[in-house]
């Protein structure tokens, strides 16, 4: 579990990365969305421990990760965009890293690299951009953190990784971890999450299990216009519409439908206080 | 888990095995150094045991000389791998086994990766009686680790290697390059206010018209400079403790606490 409790990270100049972001992350896989600058690797690096925030404290499993010591950094591992890795190859990475993991499995990354292809002695700095991410992927995956924050991994991926790498994730994340993923290319992850997070300018709009949102809204693709919509959009002659779900509906999320909807002026306050209006009432 | 690895302990209290996985972590990025470094001591010693017997001996020997403290100020530049900073910033290791493993490496293994093989070589090589004091001279100035005579130029001649750690355990980007520059600085400040003691000391001794009032004694003139820069040498002894000791903690602060 991770909690955010208050969370500002200020630039030296006085920008704000994050702005008093509060939130309790389960287990399971967690989208994390928002526009460029919102404050999305920021809040990965905080939680990754490799930034300290200005003020408010993020803890894994109760205790502050900006503590950095071994039992906590231990259980957390940070694979960012087009991060380096410190080894000319995975297999050097296991030697020289992955020690340091006590949850590390070795089968788990042969199966993972195989599915790609890779045997793990091939230099990494000699690899394209999308098998980097792959080995890397495969390696991050291997070492069974219980916390594991990816930036962007489906970044340079074709359309056949991509659709390994959900199954990778999928089969190699267990009840009790927590994976979260920040991704502009939503669709590729699709039916993979278990949460989802919303930030906009440094503040968090959104943080809900799937179940949470499905029970409360309703997403409908139908050839006219919905009654009411929260948000809708015309797409190729049919309206993709967010509504209130009154009957308990079961749909399953549109992601950049919801993300478009909070993002739109207009129909973000309704949306949201339909999203949080149980919680509302919990606080008061 | 970790099947067919042995993984270390996880505890927060210092690990003596956890220390090696540390030196391990880093070693990739060491072994050319590792290599590198005793075979230009090899060479040196040879070179200087050749230069022991020319006329022009001292001129052929200055080269290894700066080359020699060039390798040791400049040394922990090695540690400045470009890649995987973020991984080293959060290795599961405690600050304590970082700082440990960092300024042993950077202030103790990289000197005697030089030093030692030249020892060694200076027993082992046939120099003649009559350039024996020379060669003694050199490869004794040179012991700066294991000197017994000028035990405060040891600090003196760390205090670039300090340097040179500290900019690169603080920096987040071109370690490597602002590690050289900043490391070149503080041997240009070092190298100016010393240089500015002495000219302005030999002045107020009176050197500046002729050697008036004094012996126009080459070995004369440089025993009183030398005998003159001994306070001084003392007083940036004692600033140079200071400096290294301010350095250092910084250098393990920023290990332990380097944001990205």
């Amino acid at each position: 579990m991770i909690v955010l409790n208050n969370l500002t990270y200020r630039y030296r100049k006085g920008a704000e990365a994050l702005t008093d972001v509060s939130a309790s992350i389960g287990s399971g896989i967690q989208l994390l969305l928002g526009e460029n600058g919102a404050g999305k690797t920021t809040l990965l690096h905080i939680i990754a421990g490799l930034l300290y925030p200005s003020s408010g404290e993020c803890l894994v499993d109760g205790a502050d990760i900006s503590k950095r010591t071994p039992s906590q950094l231990s259980r957390v591992f940070f694979l960012g965009d087009n991060m380096p890795f410190p080894a000319k190859t995975i297999n050097e990475m296991v030697r020289i890293h992955a020690v340091f993991y006590p949850g590390f499995d070795q089968e788990q990354l042969n199966r993972n690299l195989s599915s790609f292809g890779f045997t793990g002695d091939e230099p990494i700095a000699k690899l394209s951009l999308g098998n980097r991410h792959k080995a890397q992927v495969a390696y991050a995956l291997a070492l069974r953190t219980d916390v594991l924050l990816l930036d962007e991994p489906a970044n340079g991926l074709d359309i056949a990784a991509k659709q390994a790498l959900q199954t990778m994730i999928a089969s190699n994340v267990s009840e009790e971890q927590t994976v979260i993923i920040s991704t502009h290319t939503v669709n590729d992850f699709q039916n993979l999450f278990d949460g989802v997070i919303v930030l906009s300018r440094s503040r968090l709009l959104l943080s809900k299990t799937t179940d949470d949102i499905v029970s409360r809204i309703a997403f409908r693709v139908s050839p006219i216009p919905a009654v009411n919509p929260v948000y809708e959009e015309s797409r190729i002659n049919l309206f993709h519409s967010i509504t209130e779900n009154t009957d308990d509906t079961d749909s399953d999320i549109d992601y950049i439908l919801l993300y478009n909807a909070i993002m739109n002026a207009s129909s973000r306050p309704r949306l949201l206080q339909l999203l949080n209006h149980n919680d509302n009432e919990q606080h008061d | 888990m970790n099947s067919m690895i042995n993984s270390i302990p996880v505890n927060n209290s210092f690990s003596w095995r956890r220390f090696v996985a540390v030196a391990r972590f880093y070693y990739p990025r060491l072994r050319i150094q590792i290599l590198v470094y005793p075979i230009a001591a090899v060479f040196f010693s040879i070179w200087i045991s050749v230069a022991a017997g020319h006329e022009l001996a001292e001129l052929i020997a200055a080269p290894v000389i700066m080359a020699i403290g060039a390798m040791i100020s400049f040394g922990p530049i090695a540690l400045a791998c470009r890649k995987g900073i973020e991984t080293e910033t959060l290795l599961p290791a405690t600050g304590a086994e970082k700082c440990t493993f960092i300024l042993l490496y950077g202030l103790i293994i990289i000197p005697l990766l030089i030093l030692l093989p030249m020892q060694i070589m200076y027993f082992m090589l046939p120099v003649d009686q009559s350039v024996a004091y020379f060669a003694n001279l050199i490869f004794k100035t040179n012991n700066l680790v294991i000197t017994d005579t000028y035990g405060l130029s040891v600090v003196q001649h760390l205090a670039p290697a300090i340097t040179c750690l500290w900019a690169v355990m603080t920096l987040k980007n071109n370690r490597v390059v602002m590690g050289i520059v900043w490391t070149f600085v503080f041997e240009v400040i070092t190298a100016i206010i010393g240089a500015s003691y002495g000219i302005i000391w030999v002045f107020k001794k009176g050197y500046n018209d002729g050697f008036s009032g004094v012996p126009a004694d080459p070995d004369a003139i440089a025993e009183g400079i030398i005998e003159g820069m001994i306070p001084f040498m003392i007083v940036l002894s004692v600033i140079m403790i200071i400096y290294c000791i301010f350095a250092l903690v910084k250098t393990c602060q920023n290990i332990k606490n380097r944001q990205l």
